[in-house]
């Protein structure tokens, strides 16, 4: 079966039309048929009646008229030259006859005088001129029949080109630049179908045009570790004691770090939007454990009291590298913004069928202003110090969705510090 | 010769800090963009370097203020919007130069020394009065046939004087061309380098005035 709506329609007409035309001629001819042996009955018996009220007084000695052409002869009865296949005591009416090397139609005519008039006729002659006048009712229907196809071929061709031309324009569009069809001339049948089309060029136009800005961020933010690094090196080109080459290189050293940090994270990005990571059951007491062994040689190192809240032991079907991504993101925002003596605590909690999982530091926290834009990437607060690539946040946005889960921030108790929390339907 | 820095990536200035040092500028560094406008407005530099994406107030916006309160000390843009459109509006709005982010070192030195020179109406890279003569580019002097390679921070005076030959410069108007806002100076760390300029080129270089300062001779 064909899917093509155009092709299908065109077939299912076409069927239509032939089937129905050929009852048509079939009965058509019949009915012609029918009554052109009617007719020719009638001008028998026409022809016997005129035939019988000119017959002269006096019996003529050949009483057979003849007409070759329509093979139609005319006897009288009782008279001289009857043919024998002709019975003299035929009733009026209609017979059928077999004549001498045919089948003949009679009709018997009988006169006041008692006088008989039959007028005969070739039944095969009769039979070509009846099928003759059927056949060209015929005429026009058979001439109809491929008129009446090539019409519909041509009529659904017309009815679909407005779609053909939607087809052709959607081909014509730039990928990177999806721009929405004209709905003048649509018809309404698929409009909805186009409208529908329309609202997802608009949607992955602004997935593309989000992806454009990502890569224009990406590159910008991968220049600023470069240009530190190239001039790092280029600063230690300058000095010649010992002393002062280390103390250039510990810079160098940062440098190097935070492109490595920044590529980290642009990769694990990439990977969660890729969203390869299976969904597992995950003991977060466990998970909290090792994340915390983690960061606590760097949070010893800069003197932050790191720990361990725990209100709740939830299990989580989730992505568990989304998850350890989200929770490291905000320990290491909480490590790295928290100033020494302060402290960072993993605090694991539920709510009705939500898991709560909080990171909270006493930090300088964030302006309530600023919390819808910390997630868009690249994006730091004003005056943020420290080096970062204003990802991790967004990272960790982009990870909670893949889970079904969400992240948000708050003020700290007491207006101190800020909250980090991520909540998921267990 | 003072430089005001305008980097809000701490790294990266640190680093432009420690290069412009070795190179003898003084350098002050501000990291957002209201202290810079506040800086320019306040202090005298012989060239900014200004990043445009910086808190507060973008790059771009400060340069248009220094310029609308016409102030001409020249203005090099260095920033890692590489867009045609972003240097065009850059140099358009009075920026003397645009370095695109990761730029080399020693185009940078050699960018600011053009634009200075430029700035003092001078064409020729050398700095000179005539008598005495200096090499921006390789720290070297020549007065009366001999030359000598300077220090760093006798490069620096040398070029503070030479740039307005004939004018009196105070000990002080002197230290702030040639140490920049953190650095500690000794009280009389001028007289140090004068006499250091005067050991290698010949005393008559620098003329004292007593009680008001140092010079070197217009070009007669």
């Amino acid at each position: 079966m064909s899917h093509s709506l155009q092709r299908r329609l065109a077939r299912k007409l076409g069927t239509a039309i032939v089937v129905f035309g050929l009852i048509a001629a079939l009965t058509s001819f019949a009915l012609t048929f029918e009554e052109a042996r009617e007719f020719q009955d009638d001008m028998l018996r026409q022809i016997a009646v005129l035939s019988a009220s000119h017959l002269p007084d006096t019996a003529l000695p050949d009483a057979r008229i003849s007409d070759p052409e329509a093979r139609v002869e005319v006897f009288h009865a009782p008279g001289p030259r009857l043919p024998a296949w002709l019975a003299q005591d035929l009733k009026p009416g209609f017979h059928t006859l077999e004549g001498v090397d045919t089948e003949m139609r009679v009709f018997v005519h009988r006169t006041a005088q008692n006088q008989l008039t039959m007028v005969a006729q070739a039944t095969d002659a009769r039979d070509e001129i009846a099928w003759n006048s059927a056949l060209r009712t015929l005429i026009p229907l058979v001439l109809l029949l491929p008129l009446l196809t090539w019409l519909i071929v041509r009529l659904l061709r017309d009815g679909f080109t407005p779609v053909v031309r939607l087809t052709q324009r959607l081909d014509e569009q730039a990928a990177d630049r999806p721009t929405p069809l004209e709905l003048a001339d649509v018809p309404s049948e698929v409009l909805p179908f186009v409208q529908a089309i329309n609202r997802l060029l608009a949607r992955s136009g602004e997935l593309m045009q989000q992806q454009r800005r990502f890569i224009a961020d990406a590159a910008h933010e991968l220049r600023s570790p470069l240009t530190a690094l190239s001039l790092q090196v280029q600063n230690l080109r300058q000095v010649d004691s010992p002393e002062a080459l280390r103390a250039r290189i510990e810079p160098l050293h940062d440098g190097v770090e935070r492109a490595r940090q920044l590529t980290e994270q642009l990769l694990g990005l990439a990977r969660t939007q890729a969203g390869t990571d299976d969904m597992v059951t995950i003991d977060m007491p466990v998970l909290a454990r090792q994340l915390l062994a983690e960061f606590l040689p760097r949070a010893e190192a800069v003197g932050i009291d790191i720990g361990l809240e725990e209100n709740a032991r939830v299990h989580l079907l989730t992505a568990p590298e989304s998850l350890r991504l989200i929770i490291s993101n905000a320990l290491d925002n909480a490590l790295k913004y928290t100033p020494t003596g302060g402290a960072v605590t993993l605090r694991l909690d539920r709510e009705g069928n939500d898991a709560l999982i909080e990171v909270i530091d006493t930090g300088p926290g964030i302006p309530g202003s600023e919390y819808g834009r910390v997630f868009d990437p690249f994006y730091r607060v004003p005056g943020s110090q420290g080096i970062g690539s204003g990802l991790g946040l967004s990272i960790a946005r982009e990870a909670a969705a893949r889970n079904g889960g969400t992240v948000t921030l708050r003020a700290g108790p007491d207006d101190i510090g800020l909250v980090f929390r991520y909540r998921q339907t267990i | 010769m003072r430089i005001l820095l305008v980097e809000d990536d701490p790294m990266i200035g640190d680093a432009v800090v420690t290069a412009l040092k070795d190179a003898a500028y003084a350098v002050d560094w501000v990291k957002d963009g209201p202290s810079a406008s506040h800086t320019l407005d306040i202090d005298d530099h012989e060239a900014v370097l200004l990043d445009l994406g910086l808190p507060g107030r973008d790059g771009l916006e400060v340069l248009r203020r220094l310029r609308t309160a016409g102030k001409t000390v020249p203005v090099i843009v260095i920033t890692a919007r590489d867009g045609v459109e972003d240097r065009i509006r850059g140099l358009d709005l009075g920026a003397d130069d645009y370095l695109v982010k990761p730029f080399d070192v020693n185009e940078l030195l050699a960018r600011m020394r053009a634009v200075i020179r430029r700035q003092g109406g001078q064409a020729s890279p050398l700095l000179s009065n005539g008598r005495v003569s200096l090499d921006p580019g390789t720290h070297r002097a020549s007065a009366d046939s001999v030359e000598v390679q300077l220090s760093a921070r006798e490069f620096a005076l040398l070029q503070a004087l030479l740039l307005r030959p004939g004018t009196i410069l105070a000990r002080s108007e002197l230290e702030e061309r040639i140490y920049g806002w953190n650095e500690e100076v000794e009280s009389n760390a001028v007289d140090f380098l004068i006499h250091g300029v005067r050991k290698k080129l010949g005393a008559a270089v620098i003329k004292n005035v007593r009680g008001a300062g140092w010079m070197v001779e217009k070009s007669s």
